[in-house]
């Protein structure tokens, strides 16, 4: 049969969006913080590339929010294929306005490429500081997307100085908790944990009621610790 | 109403080939005449949990019809609603226990039982489940879970035939083995001595709306397929391809099993228009022609006129 008599419109494989948001606020600079998630992040993108390419039926695609005094777009509907992890840079003097990337967030939730029919986005926040401006009311209005609603939210606070109450506020689900590492490996274990386990869990059948994961153990000795 | 075609297909996704797993979904389509009609599909969740999720589709499909053979003959639009919206407390219960009929028959062995099966003992045969009943006046419509029930209207526009659910969005559905999933049916009735009816009736398991990113791109089916049926050999066309379209959508897209009806209605009050609009386009063709002939009358009498004048 030909194929184009076949009923229908265009089809595609089911997307399934990633947003990671990474504070690029002076304080990465310390303890090399940023480059540590620069290197954490290019193994998580390859167990994500990996994950898609286990999973032929859906597409993958990144984007990536980078904040500190003003928020901004590095990456946006980049098939996981087609990424390379763009290595961000901390700003010298820049502040941790989080709420400034939540707005960014709301828009994208709210934007039209959102698919109708594709898998919730996995989101992501990781910071290392407190908030430097008023986050609520841009929380609320993210949170009230119906995509911001429905996403998975996980979110990973780097050394003893994340605001881990902002974090929880923006999973906003009482079954998840934020994830809090002091040393390079605990950043790499959390990060995977997302780039697998989580996202994994976002894509996998489901009966009832929406995935949610458990924290994972992250080994601690207190020694190891940096941040 | 009058129904003038209908037609079933169901396959296994190539994930579910992939893996080993058999098509997780039912589908049962049932007329008697051309003025009822019984179409159900349902979809097994075919999750580890849900080791018999086929069975329970099949349980879903042959309840409806069984339970919908003894519908009334429906005197008005609220006595149809009435009774549609009886149905899921009844199914459910059915359904239910028709499940607890094969566990006594085939209880689940040590290795099949699980913390899911433990706490819910249905949830086994968990499954959606998508069914219309349509009589010569009324058309029912129930679902319960994903996947797309949807229709192109005598006014060309494709739309769902039921409400949508929040809830049900990436993998997360409702089920009938879920704990009060009577409450999560959606129903709706559509009389159909109404101008404006479904004429092309599509029920279909979330494998095919899992392939398109816009409820626009789905909805084509509805618009193609009209256009389909009203060119020659459309029923044909229908008929020898449309296994072939939906392994095709599933082999390139979701993936997963899927499960098509297709209902094609004849719309009297609309087919009466066209008929009415056709006769009165040759009255007003013959008149056009009866005064056309009428002028160049004139104008050769104007022409033999200046003629005379010359």
């Amino acid at each position: 049969m030909k194929k184009e008599i076949r009923p229908g419109g265009t089809i595609s494989k089911r997307i399934s969006p990633v947003y990671l948001a990474c504070d690029t606020s002076e304080s990465m600079l310390e303890n090399g913080k940023i480059a540590e998630l620069n290197n954490c992040m290019r193994e998580g993108c390859a167990m994500i590339r990996k994950l898609e390419e286990e999973n032929p039926t859906i597409e993958i695609q990144i984007n990536v929010l980078s904040f500190n005094t003003k928020a901004c777009w590095v990456v946006q509907n980049k098939p996981v294929q087609d990424f390379v992890w763009p290595d961000l840079e901390a700003k010298s003097g820049g502040l941790t306005n989080v709420g400034d990337a939540f707005e960014y967030l709301e828009m994208a939730m709210k934007s039209p490429d959102m698919p109708e029919r594709g898998y919730p986005p996995l989101i992501c926040l990781i910071t290392d500081g407190y908030a430097t401006d008023s986050y609520k009311p841009s929380l609320d209005a993210f949170l009230s997307t119906n995509w911001g609603h429905k996403s998975i939210r996980q979110a990973i606070g780097i050394g003893k100085d994340a605001d881990m109450s902002v974090l929880t506020k923006f999973i906003n689900n009482s079954e998840i908790k934020p994830i809090q590492v002091n040393s390079p490996e605990q950043l790499a274990q959390a990060i995977r944990f997302v780039s697998t386990v989580v996202l994994k869990k976002a894509s996998v059948p489901n009966v009832g009621t929406t995935p949610t994961e458990q924290t994972p153990v992250v080994e601690v000795d207190p020694s190891d610790d940096v941040w | 109403m009058k129904i003038k075609h209908s037609i079933a297909r169901s396959l296994r996704g190539v994930s579910h080939s992939r893996s080993g797993l058999p098509n997780q979904d039912s589908i049962l389509l049932q007329a008697n005449g051309s003025h009822y009609m019984v179409a159900a599909v349902a979809d097994g969740h075919g999750s580890s949990n849900c080791h018999r999720s086929n069975t329970g589709s099949r349980f879903a499909c042959e309840l409806f019809a069984e339970i919908v053979k003894d519908a009334p003959s429906f005197s008005s639009y609220d006595e149809a609603k009435l009774y549609s919206e009886s149905i899921p407390a009844l199914f459910i219960n059915q359904w239910k226990s028709r499940v607890e009929n094969d566990l006594v028959v085939l209880p689940y062995a040590s290795h099949e039982v699980n913390e899911s099966n433990s706490e819910n003992r249905y949830i086994s045969y968990g499954c959606t489940f998508l069914g219309c009943y349509i009589d010569s006046k009324y058309a029912v419509f129930l679902q319960i879970g994903d996947g797309d029930m949807f229709a192109s209207f005598s006014n060309g526009e494709v739309k769902y035939l039921v409400t949508g659910d929040e809830r049900l969005y990436g993998n997360t559905t409702t089920s009938m083995c879920l704990p009060d999933s009577e409450k999560d049916f959606r129903v709706s009735v559509i009389d159909l001595g109404n101008d404006n009816i479904p004429e092309i009736i599509i029920l279909a398991t979330d494998g095919l709306g899992q392939s398109y990113a816009r409820d626009s791109e789905l909805f084509k089916w509805g618009s193609d397929l009209k256009d389909i049926y009203l060119s020659d050999g459309g029923i044909e066309t229908i008929e020898t391809n449309l296994a072939n379209w939906l392994d095709e959508v599933s082999s390139n897209a979701s993936g997963d099993d899927i499960s098509m009806v297709i209902i094609s209605i004849e719309n009297k009050k609309a087919e009466q228009i066209n008929k009415d609009s056709n006769e009165l386009q040759t009255v007003l063709s013959k008149e056009e022609r009866t005064i056309k002939g009428f002028f160049s009358f004139l104008k050769s009498k104007k022409n033999k006129h200046i003629e005379i004048n010359n």
